[in-house]
This record gives C-alpha cells, sequence and structure tokens, in this order.
C-alpha cells in the first residue's frame, strides 16, 4: 500500500484537514502503526504550521473560562495555597506564611507541626488512631473582635473547621486522609468563620507530609 | 511564533509534559506562552471572534486533557498545540450550516502576506521557495487549503474546477512540495 508519492500527498491533505471521514479515519489507522507514516505527516505539520498567523493576544477571561470547565468555581487562595503546599515550593515566597517542618516523635503523634506568625505561636500533635489534634497555644493574639481558626484541609479537599484556635484536643472528622493534609490558620470573625469557610487567607500553615 | 523570543520550544515541551502530570501552575505558564498564537490560529480559520474565543477554551480544555498523549504522532511541541487548535477550529467551522460560508470572491494574495509570522524565519523562506516552484495558482490553493482550511469541495468552488481536478492538481502539488522540502 505504501506508494510513496501518495503517502506523501496523503499525509500533506491530512496535515491540511483535507481528508475527511473514512479516508481520514484509515489514515489514523495507519498513522498508529506505521513509524515512517507519522514520520511523514510530522514533517509535514511542521513544515505546514510556518504559515500559521501572527499571535493575537486573548481577550481576558478565556483562561479563568477554561479553569472553570476543568477544575470547577474558581480558584480560591486556599486552593492556590495548597498547590503551593503539595508542590512543597513557593511556601516561602508567601512573606505571611512561616512554616515548620514536620518531625516524627517517638511519641505517639503521627505527626507533630509547629505554626508560628506574628502573634500566633502554636503547635499540634495529630494522632490518626485517635482522630485527634492536640493543640498547645503559646502565642494566639488575634486583632481585636477577631479569633484565630484552625482549619484542616485534606489533599485535594476544601478546608474542614478545626474550630477557633485554643489548647486542648480537637475530634477529626471521620474519613480524612491525614498524608498530604495541611493544617492552617486564618484570622476570622469572633467566634469563627460564620459560613464555615475562611473567608480571608491563612497566616501560618504546615503540610503534614512536609517531614 | 511571537513568544519564541521568550519561551523556547523546550521549555513548552516542558510545560506540555508538567501538564500531563496534572501540574496547573504549568498550565497557567503554557496558556500564558502560547493562547496568543493559538488565538490567531482560530480566529484566522473562523474568521469570527466570539467563535474563536469559544475555540480557543476548547484548545486549552484538550490540551490538558490530552497533554499525556502529545508525543505520539511525533509533532515538535509547538506544531502540536497549533494542531490542537486547527483540529478544533476546522471542526467548528464545518459543523456551520453551510450558507454562512464564505466564500470570497476575489481570491486572497497568494503571496507572502502579513501573515508571514513564521515558526521560524529560514522554515518559512524554506517553503516559500518550494512553493515558488509550484505554478502560481496552485502554490495559491496549497497555502489557502491549509490557511483557511478549505475543504476539497469549497477549493473547487473557489477556483472553479472539479472537485477531482482540484484534488489531483493539489496533490500533485504536495508531492512535488514533499520533494523539494526533503
Amino acid at each position: 500500500m505504501a506508494d510513496p508519492n501518495n503517502d506523501a500527498a496523503l499525509a500533506g491533505e491530512y496535515a491540511m484537514g483535507l481528508l475527511q471521514g473514512a479516508e481520514a479515519r484509515v489514515f489514523e489507522d495507519r498513522l498508529t502503526r506505521e513509524p515512517d507514516l507519522r514520520a511523514l505527516y510530522a514533517a509535514w505539520a511542521d513544515d505546514l504550521a510556518v504559515l500559521e498567523a501572527d499571535p493575537l493576544p486573548a481577550p481576558d477571561g478565556i483562561k479563568s473560562a477554561v479553569d472553570m470547565h476543568l477544575f470547577g468555581p474558581p480558584e480560591t487562595l486556599w486552593d492556590k495555597l495548597r498547590g503551593f503546599v503539595v508542590l512543597g515550593t513557593g511556601v516561602a515566597a508567601l512573606a505571611v506564611l512561616v512554616t515548620v517542618g514536620v518531625q516524627f516523635l517517638p511519641s505517639s503523634a503521627d505527626y507533630s507541626v509547629q505554626m508560628t506568625a506574628d502573634n500566633l505561636d502554636v503547635e499540634a500533635d495529630v494522632f490518626a488512631d485517635d482522630r485527634t489534634v492536640r493543640v498547645a497555644v503559646a502565642t494566639s493574639q488575634a486583632p481585636d473582635g477577631k479569633d484565630h481558626e484552625l482549619w484542616i484541609i485534606p489533599a485535594g479537599q476544601a478546608p474542614i473547621s478545626l474550630g477557633v484556635l485554643k489548647d486542648g484536643p480537637v475530634i477529626l472528622p471521620a474519613g480524612i486522609a491525614l498524608p498530604g493534609a495541611v493544617l492552617a490558620v486564618t484570622v476570622e470573625a469572633q467566634g469563627g468563620s460564620p459560613n464555615g469557610v475562611p473567608t480571608t487567607s491563612p497566616i501560618a500553615v504546615v503540610s503534614l507530609d512536609a517531614a | 511564533m511571537g513568544e519564541s523570543a521568550l519561551t523556547d520550544l523546550a521549555d513548552i515541551e516542558d510545560m506540555i509534559a508538567r501538564v500531563a502530570l496534572g501540574d496547573r501552575v504549568a498550565f497557567d505558564a503554557l496558556y500564558s506562552a502560547t493562547s496568543a498564537k493559538l488565538f490567531g490560529v482560530s480566529l484566522r480559520i473562523l474568521n469570527d471572534r466570539p467563535e474563536a474565543e469559544e475555540a480557543l477554551q476548547e484548545t486549552y480544555v484538550r490540551i490538558w486533557n490530552k497533554a499525556a498523549s502529545y508525543k505520539v504522532n511525533g509533532l515538535s511541541p509547538m506544531t502540536w498545540l497549533i494542531t490542537v487548535a486547527r483540529n478544533i477550529a476546522i471542526d467548528r467551522k464545518r459543523k456551520r450550516k453551510p450558507d454562512t460560508l464564505e466564500v470570497p470572491d476575489v481570491l486572497p494574495d497568494p503571496g507572502p502576506g502579513p501573515e508571514d509570522a513564521a515558526i521560524n524565519a529560514d522554515n518559512r523562506t524554506r517553503l516559500d521557495a518550494c512553493l515558488a516552484k509550484l505554478p502560481a495558482d496552485h502554490a495559491a490553493a496549497v497555502k489557502q487549503a491549509y490557511i483557511e482550511a478549505y475543504t476539497y469541495a469549497e477549493l473547487a468552488e473557489i477556483y472553479g474546477v472539479p472537485l477531482n481536478t482540484m484534488r489531483t492538481w493539489l496533490r500533485r502539488s504536495l508531492i512535488a512540495l514533499r520533494e523539494c522540502l526533503s
């Protein structure tokens, strides 16, 4: 079947979008099996691409529409933050954030973390089996009329409130995957965020798998 | 590729590889580096701004979803992106009702023209030199077929020849071009 001239023309026709319907399907099927034909097609596609139009700045809003389609509602600061934490980079670039590495302790705590920021110094021991976070607050001075609120963000999920920051144990909701989860503190209205979702970006954040 | 001064092909290849792994930061960077080029591609084929914007959205959705398979056909990274944009724009154009197709009364200038935004000037010069060896109307038909994404039926109408004649012309031109380019 491989008349070289015929294939040269066929690959060119395909690269130009001139093959339609069954002819295009047959060609695509051959592409998956014939490396020479793939090379011929790639050569055509590269050669013809020089005919393409000048770049033209795309209007605003297209990328956010793409993201909305692929990833759901617009990214919040929390999503971005989670991205940073998961990547293990960039946290330092968020000047407001201070993170301290996680250490596995010989005690029964699965994770022992510290979060510090201006007017904030908290230690938290996380016990996976007991689904408990033991919080020890050294400093927690929220601005007047505000409270510090503690959150856990399981990997890829929305933040879950662990209540206004205070000394003592906090029970985690069932079914939370701790590896990759993030603990964070935000400044919220007195008594905590009224709607159960953070209303400000975190002042401190630490990942539970950063050890 | 206007952005080529800022973002070279290796960077784009790296971005695509990272997008394939679900890296949204890389996806943002890839969009910044390539959306103007791909918008140009979409708009020229569709010749309708709102539709080109929709096509561009669809293009980046597909790029995100298909990034893992971009190497399959051996295309260079920028060519792959252009091909995704082209295919989406062509599909949309051909799904339009036939009466909305605009067949120009006057043939567009077959010369190098203002679309001379070469991925790289050497390749453009090489292609133009090879096109120049074809009969002028054949060279123009090849360029139009690609640039405007015309079907054989449309080309036959524009050039006033039977469809089979059109296809014979074009295939003969492609064979000569391939020989010249290789």
